[in-house]
């Protein structure tokens, strides 16, 4: 690839995440309600917060403030 | 024209070589760039080649009564950057109110030529509040510079967003655990205003400012000048700039 196809666009931004196949995939069938739970991106999650105690903290805290 | 700010969330996040960087991406990219140093340790300069002892720049040009822009250097045809000058501790003290006016910045962005920069990048020193306020007026983009740590961690749960902010991870080292957890929970937390893409920890950013020069001439092929690059095509397709 090179210098020019990395700076100039060839597309207009897209509103989606870039990594949010799934997201992408609800959206084109038209089920943006659909309540679609990552269970794999959780258990992940949770296994990195069991590593870290000030990120398991902050976002106990976290979801604390928002419920 | 597009007012880009930059600012580390704390201090030593690499913001300065972010700032020297983008704008040689910018400006390889056919775009019209003023770079501006709002820091008053005056170390953005070193990027551009700047004589270690030269002490002009806007603030200095200003303390001794001359106009902000006068100490405007040229970088080729579509780089200039105008660094802050050195002031010892006296001239801080004799500045002047009309330089702490929030607006002032505002003010002398829209006094340039319309057509005159397409892009003015501002280098915002993380800890100085008036200088970010300042800032804050006359940007349309923020973007939030911070690595993926457990001190910018703390500092983000702290962070109000404010409209047109964006926070940039740089310095990332996808090697390290605690970074890559910290890469995902901040994914997931605030991906709402996180860039999509993020700045490699690559040793050429740092060799760069001991050569006095952005990593994006210094080393065209290097990681962080190729997320540079993405940075500024990210940039440009934000501000749907058609190619020039």
């Amino acid at each position: 690839m090179s210098t020019h196809d990395l700076i100039i666009p060839h597309h207009a931004p897209v509103a989606l995440r870039y990594d949010d196949d799934i997201q992408a995939l609800l959206l084109k069938a038209g089920l943006t309600g659909f309540p679609y739970r990552n269970i794999a991106e959780q258990e992940q999650l949770a296994a990195d917060l069991a590593r870290w105690p000030l990120l398991a903290e902050t976002t106990l805290a976290r979801s604390e403030h928002d419920t | 024209m597009n007012v880009v700010a930059m600012q580390g969330l704390r201090g030593g996040t690499g913001a300065s070589s972010v700032v020297a960087g983008l704008a040689e991406a910018l400006s390889q990219a056919g775009e019209a760039v003023l770079c501006i140093d709002l820091d008053p340790r005056n170390l953005l300069r070193l990027h551009f080649n700047h004589a270690w002892n030269d002490t002009r720049g806007w603030a200095r040009a200003r303390q001794e009564g001359g106009t902000w822009h006068e100490s405007a250097f040229v970088l080729g045809s579509q780089l200039h950057f105008l660094p802050h000058g050195l002031l010892d501790d006296t001239d801080h003290q004799g500045c002047g109110t009309r330089d702490d006016d929030l607006e002032i910045w505002q003010q002398r962005l829209a006094a340039l030529e319309a057509d005159a920069y397409r892009w003015v990048l501002i280098d915002v020193p993380a800890h100085a509040l008036d200088a970010q306020r300042q800032a804050r007026r006359a940007a349309d983009t923020w973007l939030l510079v911070a690595q993926a740590d457990p001190a910018c961690h703390a500092l983000l749960e702290a962070h109000t967003v404010r409209v047109g902010e964006y926070l940039l991870i740089n310095r990332l080292a996808a090697r390290s655990a605690l970074q890559s957890d910290l890469h995902a929970l901040w994914q997931r937390q605030h991906g709402d205003w996180l860039v999509p893409l993020s700045i490699h920890r690559d040793e050429a950013m740092f060799e760069a400012l001991a050569h006095k020069r952005g990593v994006v001439s210094y080393r065209p092929d290097s990681l962080a000048s190729q997320d540079i690059h993405r940075l500024a095509a990210w940039l440009l397709a934000q501000h749907e700039v058609s190619p020039s």
